[in-house]
């Protein structure tokens, strides 16, 4: 994309990037903020920008790094991570991840192994392929399998000491 | 509870795109096989057409979101790095003394030998650039607005001739001659055209100077490691005037819609690959 202006890419592009960071920080606040940054981020490379023929799996990527260093900040700051729940019945994107669940997989993000933890979201929460993550994490399909099942042997052991977040949602988590 | 069922987590059925898939689909960014899938996919899912139907509404289906914030944030951001990252050290502090110093001294009409640093700026006044717009022989009109660029590498101070060769972390500051008060601006040209502030940095629009000869602006840039060349125009017009009124026309030329009146001297910089 040659010559396409900064205000026409944040156009283009800055709903994708709020929606995402809205669902992985469950909050809107914060998800302005990381549009921000991630368009910073952008600005500082924007030759390599231009001349990349997936802006929006650039823009995932970077985007997943932010949110996860945040919710890392915020796990090491032991902050309440259900504080930031989204509330469902305005949320306007269907494809937002269950709320509840989403309080309950932060507070493992927040603690996990990075590359796990990024494994975890692009085929958890974004619901992608393997194959789609193996391109985001520039890893094979076969080591995004293994990141996952270290994750989810890790998760078990430590969702023992978690407790949920709203005694109502005891039918979502299976023993 | 020993395990979270990460099925239910992302709320779609396993045969939905993912979140990615549907961004890449809605911004056209898919070969036209997969781009096909998806359509006939969403086509008969409701949860896929309406997770579209999202896309597209944009920004209007956020009220929380503020994008022009974050446009004018980028845009400014933009200006300052392609040429202009501001710079401040105790070097650059003592070379800015020194050149206003030597302001002094042009403008009290004395001969410029008081100091070694305006020795230099006079030995280093070679007349190879033109007065853009006035007079297309290539010679300095006597009179008009002049631009000069002074760069300090490493300690020495020199003004630039046109066409040198610049490098990153190069440090330019603008010095300019004019005949009369006038609303001035500084704007690089990259080779695609782009035009950006330089002077004020990132401003969108001119501002005021008085007459004089040899006024440094304030403000120092230092050139990032990106390659090319571009051209530097100094913009003098009678009235106050927008970025974007102003546009190149060709390489090395200036124009000022709705200026008359104005003025524009240039130089073009050759940054070396790193
Ligand atoms: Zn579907």
């Amino acid at each position: 994309m040659p010559d396409v202006d900064i205000s026409e890419l944040v156009r283009r592009y800055g709903p994708m990037v709020f929606r995402r960071a809205r669902y992985l920080l469950g909050n809107d606040a914060e998800a302005q903020d990381a549009v921000q940054e991630v368009f910073v981020r952008l600005v500082n490379k924007i030759d390599s920008f231009r001349a990349e023929s997936q802006p929006s799996t650039w823009l995932y990527r970077i985007t997943t790094n932010y949110c996860l260093n945040l919710i890392r900040d915020r796990g090491r700051r032991r902050e309440l991570l259900e504080q930031h729940a989204t509330s469902t019945e305005d949320d306007p994107d269907p494809g937002a991840p269950d709320p509840e669940l989403m309080a309950l997989m932060r507070r493992l993000l927040a603690a996990a192994d990075p590359l796990q933890a990024q494994a975890a979201i692009y085929v958890h929460v974004d619901g992608m392929s393997h194959a789609e993550a193996a391109a985001l994490l520039n890893v094979s399909r076969r080591t995004v399998g293994n990141l996952l099942e270290r994750f989810e042997k890790w998760a078990r052991r430590n969702l023992e000491g978690l407790v949920p977040n709203n005694a109502a949602g005891g039918s979502n988590y299976t023993k | 509870m020993s395990n979270l069922d990460y099925s239910k987590l992302s709320g779609k059925n396993p045969d939905c795109p993912s979140e990615l898939l549907l961004d890449r689909f809605h911004g056209g960014e898919l070969p036209s096989a997969e781009s096909a899938a998806v359509e006939r996919h969403s086509a008969q899912c409701p949860a896929c057409t309406a997770r579209l139907a999202l896309r597209q509404r944009g920004a209007a289906a956020f009220p929380a979101l503020r994008l022009d914030e974050v446009a004018d944030k980028c845009v400014r951001l933009d200006a300052q790095r392609r040429v202009c990252r501001t710079y401040r050290s105790s070097v650059w502090q003592r070379f800015a003394e020194r050149l206003s110093a030597t302001r002094r001294v042009h403008l009290s009409w004395i001969a410029a030998a008081a100091t070694a640093a305006a020795a230099i700026f006079v030995a280093l006044l070679p007349q190879l650039r033109h007065d853009g717009g006035i007079d297309g022989t290539g010679i300095h009109m006597k009179g008009g607005p002049r631009l000069h660029v002074v760069r300090e590498r490493s300690g020495a101070v020199a003004e630039l001739a046109d066409g040198e060769l610049v490098r990153a972390g190069d440090r330019l500051q603008f010095r300019v001659d004019l005949p009369a008060d006038a609303e001035v601006m500084v704007v690089g040209v990259e080779s695609s055209g782009a035009i950006y502030p330089c002077y004020p940095l990132g401003a969108s629009g001119s501002t005021a100077a008085r007459a004089g000869a040899g006024i440094a602006l304030a403000g120092a840039v230092e050139l990032d490691d990106s390659a090319g060349d571009e051209y530097l125009h100094l913009v003098v017009c009678p009235r106050h005037f927008a970025l974007h009124n102003l546009s190149a026309p060709a390489r090395g030329a200036m124009a000022v819609a709705g200026g008359d009146g104005c003025r524009s001297d240039s130089i073009h910089i050759v940054k070396e690959v790193p």
